[in-house]
């Protein structure tokens, strides 16, 4: 197998830069994200393909720039200036997070396959995608949560958590019928050593 | 499964789908005459009928399930299941959870572990379906994908319970982000326990034991004996005694023969 190692090096430095700079904003759901997209680079450095490198490559670039966007641009401080409301910043911040999320899970199962030597066809990577990539937000919340217990200050309401978990749900859904449009016809698996063909 | 298995399973199912309904309903009669602790903590009336009422709905979807022969649970699972609905249901209308800081995070815990062990019993029906060429990768790839999965449904949870109150525009099942945050904690740490435990058990009993007693789909409800009523036309050809030789006379549906190679 071709090795990954130099693109999904790249992969590793972008998802830690995404968490440093989320981590500094104190944007905990994409933190949450990067810690996901730095633990399956360095798996993918270890262990994986170019094919799984160049998911983690697309996952960690977008997180990265999401959370840039997020740090620096798209701030809340545009909602309490009254430049936008907070709907809108609610939304803009839910695509935000939830768009590393499909090129994340596809690179999850890369991950997994290659570290438990498993075999990933397209009825288990259609059915099970949106919901591992939904499952990537969920320790974002948990860092938010354990942030507000030692004193930052508290989500205004519930709108923000339930945008961004609903909005990455849809993104997932729509993830997993491209998934089985591209898998089921050219008979795809994810297997260890990457991508192939099952055998007709 | 044997005949009388399935006899027992169908009268267990029909009792459940009796029982649990109506017990439900019971509380709600409860709470709408009078008795008040989930009240008197805080709860609007609806929003304790509505529970009770649509648990009494939920509580009916398993046995009719297993009486339509489409699937069925462990019978220590659905125990375990239907415990975590009354527990729910009781301690909601007794107010336990808003007189009891740390309640729902514990029944939170409980619930997610238990959701946890439905996506443990879905995965190991996937795998035990599994064509030769895919598979899961062991115990590890197993729990890595069952954490995953399960962490989801914490999520898939909270947005129900947000739209609830945004389509009633009542504060009913949030209480504010911090409650959201919590619940997501509770969450990951009853997915975590479950999947830890999960793992352990791999190790020891193979997922098909673990399982055993998860039917999905008509086929796998099928009884060891045929019923007298199906003996009568086994033979194709409709004659009480099937014949032994496919020369007597019936070619509908004729057993091939096998020729042994010289």
């Amino acid at each position: 197998m071709e090795s990954g190692r130099p693109l999904a090096s790249v992969a590793t430095a972008l998802s830690a830069a995404s968490l440093a700079c989320s981590a500094w904003y104190s944007d905990w759901i994409g933190a949450g994200v990067a810690v996901f997209a730095l633990v399956f680079s360095a798996i993918a450095v270890l262990k994986c393909g170019p094919r799984a490198a160049m998911f983690c490559l697309a996952a960690s670039a977008v997180s990265l720039v999401g959370t840039a966007v997020i740090s620096f641009w798209f701030t809340e401080e545009l909602v309490n200036d009254g430049t936008i409301s907070r709907t809108v910043w609610n939304f803009g911040c839910a695509f935000i997070h939830a768009a590393p999320l499909p090129p994340l899970s596809i690179a999850a199962f890369y991950c997994i396959a290659a570290v438990f030597n498993a075999s990933f066809n397209w009825a288990l990577t259609f059915s099970l995608c949106p919901f591992v990539g939904l499952g990537m937000l969920v320790p974002g919340f948990v860092m938010e949560y354990i942030d507000e217990m030692l004193g930052a200050p508290e989500l205004p309401n519930n709108a923000y958590a339930v945008t961004c978990l609903a909005v990455g749900l849809v993104i997932m859904a729509i993830t997993g019928v491209i998934v089985r449009r591209v898998m089921k016809p050219n008979m795809y698996l994810i297997r260890a050593s990457g991508r192939e063909v099952r055998d007709p | 499964m044997t005949p009388e298995e399935d006899a027992k399973q169908r009268r267990l199912a029909k009792i459940v789908l009796i029982a649990c309904p109506v017990s439900f309903m019971a509380v709600f009669a409860a709470v709408t005459m009078g008795w008040d602790p989930g009240i008197k903590a805080g709860h609007p009336l609806e929003y304790l009928q509505a529970t009770c009422f649509l648990w009494a709905l939920i509580s009916t979807v398993l046995p009719i399930l297993r009486l339509l022969r489409i699937f069925s649970l462990p019978y220590w699972f659905a125990a375990i299941i239907y415990g975590d609905m009354y527990l729910y249901v009781l301690s909601l209308c007794s107010g336990m959870y808003l007189n009891i800081s740390w309640w729902g995070d514990l029944t939170h815990i409980l619930s997610s572990i238990i959701v946890s062990g439905i996506v443990f019993m879905v995965l190991g029906l996937m795998h035990s379906r599994l064509p030769p060429h895919a598979s899961f990768g062991g115990r590890g790839g197993f729990t890595a994908v069952l954490f995953l999965v399960s962490l989801s449904f914490g999520g898939i949870w909270e947005i129900m319970e947000g739209m609830t109150d945004l389509i009633s525009g009542q504060s009913y099942m949030v209480y504010g982000a911090k409650d959201t945050l919590g619940d997501l904690t509770a969450d990951l740490v009853g997915v975590t326990i479950l999947s830890i435990a999960a793992y352990i058990a791999m190790g020891r009993i193979p997922v098909e034991r673990i399982i055993d007693g998860l039917r999905f789909g008509k086929g796998s409800f099928k009884t060891d004996a045929r019923s007298p009523r199906k003996r009568r036309f086994a033979d194709p050809c409709g004659r009480r005694t099937p014949g032994r030789s496919p020369r007597s006379g019936c070619r509908r549906n004729r057993p091939r023969l096998r020729t042994s190679s010289p």
